[in-house]
């Protein structure tokens, strides 16, 4: 803190709203009396060009190197009013905002107290402003080029969004050929296109381009550095290829099982498994007899399983269509969550399938006369019990996460949801983002999804990858995270602790070493450090103690 | 590293009791990394020792520092001005710490805020389990790399003992028996011929057994 | 509000992280519910930024109980800040058994951005508490710092 610090506070009465709430003169007398404040205004909208303009002018004009505000939460404009600071010459960071609205006037209704309170919580933005250091910005060069891990649908789309982005895409498939589940279904109702020839089609196109280079039966090894500029060594075939990417893609599906302890019952000729199923459908060989009557069951290996339900209502249908069969669908909860499931389920009714729905008691199956016995209290018929016989059973599964996740997962040091799926950065917003920065996720990896959510998954995860790394370079806040490497004693908790695997050893300083590209400015590692060597910037541990000096002051 | 973790604070208060002005004192090497005595523990301990004396109506003034390392007088030194400035120091480094700035500022009372326990390794964050023994004879390379005198619990040479059980201690069932490991890991090497040949019987004088032990390298003598 | 017979207005400090509590903290704003005004919100990135250090230093100074408010577990916005704030909320509430102090003064609450309604619940349950309680048994400015 060499310089002369000056502030400037900035107040917004919010359209002459909150001067009901909160007496600003007698804020502003209160304030007057600390020396190092240059300034202090009061305005009806800082958050207006207007505003923002006049503010900014008067920050040049009167030197103010540190800004105060009084105004809404910083979550509203918090960016305006960087930019205004920016634009009249200020590092932005010099900020320190007090929510005298949201966490003041419009919570404490008697005036005098609401105005104690403001006038308390503009000493902290105040004695916080005096420690605060500018963050400066720099741009970073990335790879634009973009590593896929898993060559099934998902994998393949994004693939080819990212080639025709222009970007150079390497497509890793672990098996001998591509497609992944899609290989296996039968059908992609309502689409007429069968999965064989989409696929087909899909890796024609994919083998024309010129900037993907897909690699069958590799795996792989290992993956060091940042969103920008990963490298990454992979097993292909009988050789050791290392390679620099800009962004990963984790593509690599899901897998199902059928939960042999929840039925109690074993597979046979007439129990079979969805997959069995489509493997029958597909060839015209595998029907030990034709099939009048069939029952698929839902909801007992897994309550949530959209592709046990979008199985059940394809392939009743094409066994309506093939066979005539009577087609019988016994379910817990529908859950028609996906686009075109509503439809699909509408037209399964309409073309006679009938349903029955239970509830806490899951069904009975027996065997009797080679045929397969249900029999279950069905929750609108009351007690009355219904029983029925089937050719054929189809059971549901669950879906569980693809071999080799746990290792994926740690070499990628991406976390897993509570089901052991990758986890989404937000299941809402940022669905195809991971914990890491630079490392996206798309299609059944990371939720239970099935065509066509998985296609327009691999296309949201390239355009997300596109548009981080089109512009060939990344703004990037430097030290937002400072180290001081002579207190550093190694003991990598900090390391450890990185959600975000954003912090290495500097081989040169023996120290730790934030990497700010993939730093999400979370500040657990300066929370957690022994040493005290590491501290965020505008979170430091003066920033946040003398926040708490309006502890001592009486009320 | 040497692994210690803090004695309570009870028995830290009742050894400050008394004195007016304490300096806490950390250490920057093990205790930091095995979060015993390192800077924040010092910047934590002293709060709450501070917070404890203004509940009890004590008037004691707790200062802090932390130095690099407590068992080089050139780091300790750094530490005279405070020193002098209180009536007790508290070291939260370990025995070897407390004892050097005792040494050095004979005039004040210096007092381990630590159980200095072990040396050892750090198993995962937050867990550091025994290795060694400072038995100063080390017999590592007849053994696979695990030492019997820190980790079996009966310090034997030629194990296992009778009461050794699917592989855990028969004194403490949560410890894995040394012998059980032994064994293990010399098949893995293919080194099982040499357990074949009986370890004799430790000379323990070069242990802590013969007595204060020191270490001299002439050629390192300025 | 909270103001007992005798006058007593608690001060309490509220970490709260930016990504949950503090936006449930402005949406409780915007029901315009009222709460103590003796509860004072310091912004932190995240919950894993809260130190046992800052915990025991807002004692030291005054304060009559501590919240730290964080994501609701198994969704912290930064994966883990919420746990690493739990396990070093409850060694503090350790060290605070261990000098006398109550542990009700200090409180770990999980709540999501838009749980306006659970943010009131909290501060105003905690302000009650404390009141009850009464004024923290350290004397603020008798330090010796």
């Amino acid at each position: 803190m060499a310089e002369d610090i000056k502030l400037g506070v900035y107040l917004c009465d919010c359209g002459g709203t909150l001067s009901k709430e909160i007496d600003f003169p007698e804020i502003q007398s209160r304030l007057e009396k600390i020396p190092d404040i240059k300034h202090i205004g009061l305005a009806h909208s800082l958050c207006s060009t207007g505003d923002l303009e006049r503010t900014g002018s008067e920050i040049g004009e009167k030197g103010i190197n540190r800004v105060v505000i009084g105004a809404c939460s910083p979550r509203l404009y918090e960016a305006r009013f960087m930019g205004a600071m920016e634009k009249s010459g200020l590092n932005p960071h010099l900020l320190s905002l007090a929510n005298i609205r949201e966490q003041c006037a419009w919570v404490h209704p008697h005036r005098s107290k609401a105005t104690q309170k403001a006038v308390k919580q503009l000493e902290m933005a105040v004695k916080n402003a005096r420690f605060l250091e500018p963050i400066e910005g720099e741009a970073v060069s990335v790879n634009r080029d973009v590593l896929i891990i898993g060559g099934g649908i998902s994998g393949m789309e994004a693939a080819l969004a990212l080639s025709e982005l222009d970007h150079k895409v390497t497509l890793l498939e672990r098996e001998k050929v591509l497609g992944g589940r899609l290989r296996d279904l039968h059908s992609l109702y309502p689409l007429e296109v069968t999965p064989e020839a989409l696929l087909t089609k899909k890796i024609e196109v994919l083998n024309k381009r010129a900037n993907i280079e897909v690699m069958t039966q590799a795996e792989l090894l290992k993956v060091e550095g940042q969103l920008g500029n990963f490298k990454v060594q992979i097993r292909a075939g009988h050789s050791q290829i290392t390679r620099s990417f800009g962004a990963l893609v984790v593509a690599t599906g899901c897998d199902t099982r059928f939960a042999k302890e929840k039925y109690g019952l074993e597979l046979s000729d007439e129990i079979i498994t969805p997959l069995q199923l489509e493997r029958m459908l597909k060839s015209s060989e595998d029907w030990p007899k034709i099939p009048q009557k069939i029952g698929f069951l839902l909801d007992i290996s897994d309550e949530f399983s959209r592709i046990s339900t979008i199985s059940a209502f394809r392939n009743g249908l094409a066994a309506k269509r093939r066979f005539g069969s009577e087609v019988y669908i016994f379910c817990k909860n529908l859950k028609l969550d996906t686009h075109g499931m509503e439809r699909i389920y509408r037209e399964v009714r309409n073309r006679g399938v009938i349903f029955f729905k239970f509830g806490e008691k899951k069904p009975e199956i027996s065997r009797a006369n080679g045929q397969i016995n249900v029999q279950l209290e069905d929750l609108y018929l009351g007690k009355e019990r219904v029983n029925l016989s089937f050719d054929l059973l189809v059971v549901d599964e669950q879906v569980i996460p693809q071999k080799g996740f746990e290792n994926l997962a740690s070499l990628l040091h991406i976390a897993l949801d509570p089901r052991s799926f990758y986890q989404p950065a937000n299941v809402h917003l940022y669905p195809v983002a991971s914990n890491r920065k630079g490392i996206f996720l798309a299609g059944s990896c990371r939720a239970d999804l099935d065509f066509p959510d998985t296609v327009a998954d691999g296309r949201a995860a390239a355009e997300a990858v596109h548009q981080l790394l089109f512009p060939g370079e990344i703004w990037v806040d430097v030290r937002k995270v400072m180290v001081d490497a002579d207190k550093c004693v190694l003991c990598l908790t900090c390391i450890r602790s990185c959600p975000h695997r954003a912090i290495e050893v500097d081989p040169v300083k023996k120290a730790a070493k934030v990497v700010d590209v993939a730093c999400q400015g979370c500040g657990i590692c300066a929370g957690e450090c022994p040493a005290k060597a590491i501290q965020l910037n505008g979170f430091t541990d003066q920033e946040i103690g003398v926040q708490l000096e309006f502890l001592k002051e009486a009320v | 590293m040497i692994v210690g973790e803090r004695k309570s604070l009870e028995e830290i208060r009742k050894m400050i009791n008394g004195y007016k002005k304490v300096l806490v004192a950390g250490c920057g090497t093990c205790v930091t990394v095995c979060f015993a005595g390192g800077e924040k523990e010092v910047a934590t301990i002293a709060s709450a020792l501070r917070l404890a004396a203004q509940k009890g109506g004590d008037a004691v003034e707790i200062s802090e520092a932390t130095i690099q390392r407590q068992c080089d007088i050139e780091f300790i030194q750094e530490l005279k001005e405070k020193v002098e400035q209180a009536d007790a120091v508290l070291s939260m480094g370990c025995g070897a710490g407390v004892q050097t700035i005792a040494e050095t500022f004979g005039g004040k009372p210096v007092l381990p805020a630590l159980n200095t326990r072990f040396i050892g390794r750090t198993e995962e964050q937050g867990i550091w389990s025994e290795r060694c023994a400072a038995c100063g004879d080390c017999i590592l390379h007849l053994t696979g790399g695990i030492c019997p005198i820190a980790r079996c619990s009966k310090s034997i040479l030629n194990g296992p003992c009778g009461g050794s059980k699917d592989g855990k201690c028969e004194i403490k069932s949560e410890v894995d028996c040394a012998w059980q490991l032994i064994y293990d890991r010399l098949k893995s090497l293919g080194q099982l011929d040499l357990l074949e040949k009986i370890i004799p019987v430790k000379d323990w004088s070069a242990s802590r057994d013969g007595g204060p032990r020191k270490q001299v390298r002439e050629d390192m003598k300025l | 509000m909270t103001e007992n017979k005798n006058g007593f207005s608690p001060k309490i400090a509220a970490f709260c992280c930016f990504h949950s509590a503090y936006q449930a903290a402005d949406m409780a704003g915007a029901t315009r519910h009222a709460y103590a005004d003796g509860i004072y919100i310091i912004r932190v990135p995240c919950a894993g930024k809260v130190e046992g250090l800052h915990i025991l230093q807002a004692f030291e100074k005054g304060a009559d109980g501590v919240l730290v408010l964080a994501c609701p577990e198994e969704s912290c916005h930064f994966i883990s800040g919420n746990i690493r704030a739990k396990k070093r909320v409850n060694h503090i509430l350790q060290v605070l058994e261990e000098i006398g102090l109550e542990p009700e003064r200090l409180k770990i609450f999980n709540l999501a951005s838009n749980q306006a309604l659970r943010f009131l619940q909290v501060v105003n349950g905690m302000a009650q508490r404390i009141k009850d309680l009464g004024p923290s048994p350290i004397k603020a400015g008798n330090s010796g710092r």
